[in-house]
């Protein structure tokens, strides 16, 4: 597996896990060039222990989570994030809805956002996502699902 | 309150739906049985349930409105998660590539640094080390040796903590890297500068005339400048990259 390979066709997926962790484009980005560097260097010893995507992913996952360690205020990348969010021409209450999506995203612990995000990517399987997570499969559903009724609870209060 | 037992498993993946024995009209009244219910919803959006166990799930959901809110919440956040996704475009793409391999680069020229340094140490050591007292050197190149491991260190440091910034910022990368290859040029010539000044300051005692104490003297004096070069040669990176950090937003 060279590189090349790996970066055209997980750069995709990895830049959209790196933005549903993060919310905003700019760190997204800097997770995705942390996650490939990390890539590039680690291709040569990868051990194949795992599949190449749930190592990656795995890398991906850790960027984004240093990346957010690393963000200094909450409040200045949601804003962020509400900028760049590009909802194609929704209705003004969808909109505000989708607002407050976001933004209940962005107050999420990085555990559940981090299952969230992973469950959205396109063709993630339940062994996928338990794998990149390191948890048991069984437990992937219940993860998720505690994940979201957080969300839930906080874009729906009863 | 406990959860309801599961189901046998009529696949390999373990999931969490109950016996239809143990299925209720959960109409707001079992939590917890909708909580079943729940994760079973979000066990077919990754394909981890059987038919039969679609099926059931399907004939709940029609009778349990707890529980199709929540599925009309799954599909609705998994709609906003993808429509807001940010896209990048082939220049944006271009532009990561480009800044990758820069770094790439700069990783390849720090793994050089660091095997010429460990290669240059090694003998350097013997010598030092090995060789008997009178004869050229020892003291010098020992000193001389250690202050080259501080730097392999020192460098493995600044330089990790160069490639988090420089990830961010293109032309820091071609900076960075110009400097480490000035680094490894200025490397090649301290192995040629150890021999040939000792070997001046043997030379400069003999043509001068002078006892040993002079040549010893004039060691320790080198040994003085050469650890002072190998700190100043440590404070223009760190310099460097303070000065760079300051000017990143």
């Amino acid at each position: 597996v060279t590189f090349d390979t790996v970066f055209a066709e997980l750069r995709a997926p990895v830049f959209k896990l790196c933005f549903r962790m993060l919310g905003s484009r700019h760190e997204a980005e800097d997770a995705l060039q942390e996650t490939f560097l990390a890539v590039h260097r680690g291709l040569s010893g990868f051990r194949g222990d795992a599949t190449v995507k749930t190592w990656v992913y795995r890398i991906a996952l850790r960027s984004a989570l240093k990346v957010r360690a690393d963000r200094e205020t909450a409040s200045r990348t949601l804003d962020e994030s509400l900028e760049k969010s590009v909802v194609p021409e929704p209705a003004l209450e969808a909109r505000e809805e989708a607002g407050r999506l976001q933004a209940a995203l962005a107050s999420l612990s990085a555990e559940h956002r981090a299952v969230l995000a992973l469950s959205a990517l396109d063709g993630a399987s339940h062994q996928e996502i338990a794998e990149v997570l390191g948890i048991p499969a069984g437990t992937v559903g219940s993860r998720l699902h505690n994940a979201r009724k957080r969300l839930m609870d906080i874009v729906r209060p009863r | 309150m406990r959860r309801p037992p599961l189901s046998q498993h009529t696949t390999d993946v373990k999931v969490f739906v109950p016996r239809a024995s143990n299925w209720v009209e959960a109409r707001g009244g079992d939590v917890d049985r909708c909580e079943t219910f729940e994760i079973a919803v979000e066990q077919r959006r990754l394909g981890a349930l059987s038919a039969p166990e679609t099926n059931q799930l399907d004939e709940h959901l029609a009778s349990c409105a707890s529980c199709r809110q929540f599925a009309d919440f799954v599909g609705h956040s998994e709609k906003v998660m993808t429509t807001a996704d940010a896209t990048l475009n082939d220049t944006d793409w271009a532009y990561i590539k480009k800044t990758l391999r820069r770094a790439s680069t700069v990783v390849r020229d720090q793994r050089l640094l660091h095997f010429i340094l460990c290669v240059a140490a090694a003998p350097l050591m013997v010598l030092a080390i090995g060789v008997e007292p009178a004869v050229v050197l020892p003291r010098f190149l020992a000193v001389m040796t250690l202050a080259f491991i501080a730097r392999v260190f020192l460098d493995r440091r600044l330089a990790h903590q160069m490639h988090g910034i420089g990830a961010r910022n293109a032309d820091f990368f071609d900076r960075y890297r110009a400097f480490v290859k000035r680094q490894v040029r200025m490397l090649w010539l301290s192995i040629l500068w150890f021999p040939v000044f000792a070997c001046l300051i043997d030379a400069l005692g003999w043509v001068l005339g002078r006892t040993d104490e002079f040549t010893t003297l004039c060691r320790g004096l080198l040994v003085v400048v050469a650890v002072l070069v190998s700190v100043w040669l440590y404070r223009v990176p760190l310099t460097r990259y303070r000065q760079i950090r300051a000017q990143l937003p």
